[in-house]
């Protein structure tokens, strides 16, 4: 919200009515409430503990935000509209067009090892993935990423019968949560970019694989 | 300007984006831990006091701004876009439209109680409080949205579907009916 109050609207408001009512804060009890409505109206899924790595869609959003910034920005330039030159990104992300530079694959695990983030960090754990993917994608490296939901099916037949199981849970890697795509000249390159990936550092592992053109 | 520069706006965009994906409860907390006292605090004021029923409106209209996430495009500050969401629950409230299910949802206000501490009781506050209050309803609003809560007349018009300059001239008279209240209220006092 910006300030638009012309002359006529200055120094006209009654003294204290801004800060009348600032000590009114949400009852606490508010919170759970709330949260329960939604559940109810299926508006919210799973429980916080089992819900695995649903930051890493943060980061992911944070990747696409900046993808789709640069979109927004070119379209707005190219239209006419004046845009500051110091408001739109220096770099740009890696676009399809650009796929034949090699590309590489980061498979973010997690197994029982993976220290998830209290209740109160969650925010701070947001804005560290969030972090790290835009600068992946202001450095034009990220392609694309997506996070995988905790359920799903692993299926094949045996002796000819079809055989369904939930997700694996590799016993070396744990459970697959996502992947990211990003274009790196070598392995060595997209193995530096992995080293950098908050995800070492909370105990999850990071494959990283090249993907055949 | 693109809207989307603002930190507070971005950090709310990847916020509502990592709710959409993975529609997870700690999403969802994150977002309410940033905006559920400013829409509280708005309820409060709009009602003229604390307690269960500005409560209620923002259960409601947080359960409303969750189904409506996906056509949030960011035309305005999400705080200004939950803000508005309070402020139609308010009006339904009022008009006694919701009567019938307001309670069922909430599942009992026991939890919400105590009631939160009352703003600093100072005597101009409680006199600008009672004055608010024999304000008419659409006074007192544009006068929340604008001197309060910062809405632009740009902002407010959109919000009640009038033009900007209906917006200037209800807040202008709103401001008006204000000091005659509270002129009125000191000269009880005197």
């Amino acid at each position: 919200m910006t300030d638009e109050r012309g002359p006529e609207d200055a120094g006209d408001e009654p003294a204290e009515l801004a800060d009348w009512g600032a000590g009114w804060t949400a009852p606490p009890g508010l919170r759970a409430h709330t949260l329960e409505g939604a559940r109810r109206r299926g508006l919210v899924k799973g429980r916080m503990m089992n819900n695995r790595g649903w930051w890493m869609g943060a980061a992911l959003a944070a990747g696409v935000a900046f993808v789709a910034g640069v979109g927004i920005g070119t379209q707005r330039a190219t239209s006419g509209t004046e845009i500051p030159v110091d408001t739109l990104p220096a770099t740009r992300a890696a676009s399809v067009e650009e796929a034949a530079s090699p590309r590489y694959a980061l498979f973010l695990f997690e197994d029982a090892a993976y220290q998830a983030p209290a209740a109160n960090a969650m925010m701070e754990r947001v804005k560290e993935y969030g972090g790290w993917a835009g600068d992946l994608a202001a450095s034009g490296r990220f392609v694309t990423a997506e996070k995988l939901a905790d359920d799903g099916s692993f299926v094949r037949l045996e002796n000819g019968t079809l055989k369904a199981r939930g997700p694996l849970k590799d016993a070396a890697r744990g459970a697959l949560t996502g992947y990211f795509v990003v274009g790196a000249s070598s392995l060595e390159e997209a193995m530096d970019i992995a080293r950098t990936c908050p995800h070492l550092k909370y105990g999850g592992s990071v494959e990283v694989r090249a993907i055949e053109s | 300007m693109q809207p989307d520069r603002d930190p507070a706006d971005l950090a709310d965009r990847t916020l509502i984006d990592a709710y959409l994906a993975s529609r997870s409860e700690a999403a969802f907390l994150c977002l309410y831990d940033r905006h559920a006292d400013g829409m509280y605090r708005f309820a409060a004021r709009l009602a003229g006091h604390g307690g269960t029923e500005p409560a209620e409106i923002v259960q409601e209209a947080w359960l409303r701004a969750l189904e409506r996430l996906p056509q949030f495009r960011g035309g305005s500050s999400l705080r200004t876009w939950l803000c508005g969401i309070v402020l139609n629950r308010w009006r339904e409230v009022r008009r006694g439209e919701a009567r019938d299910h307001r309670l069922m949802l909430i599942g009992g206000t026991d939890a919400l109680r105590p009631a939160p501490p009352a703003p600093p009781a100072r005597e101009h506050a409680l006199v600008l409080e009672r004055a608010l209050a024999t304000l008419p309803a659409g006074y007192r609003e544009v006068l929340l949205l604008h001197d309060v809560e910062g809405y632009t007349h740009e902002e407010i018009a959109r919000q009640f579907d009038i033009v900007e300059g209906t917006s200037k001239s209800q807040l202008h008279r709103a401001r008006r009916a204000l000091r005659e209240a509270l002129g009125a209220r000191e000269g009880e006092r005197a």
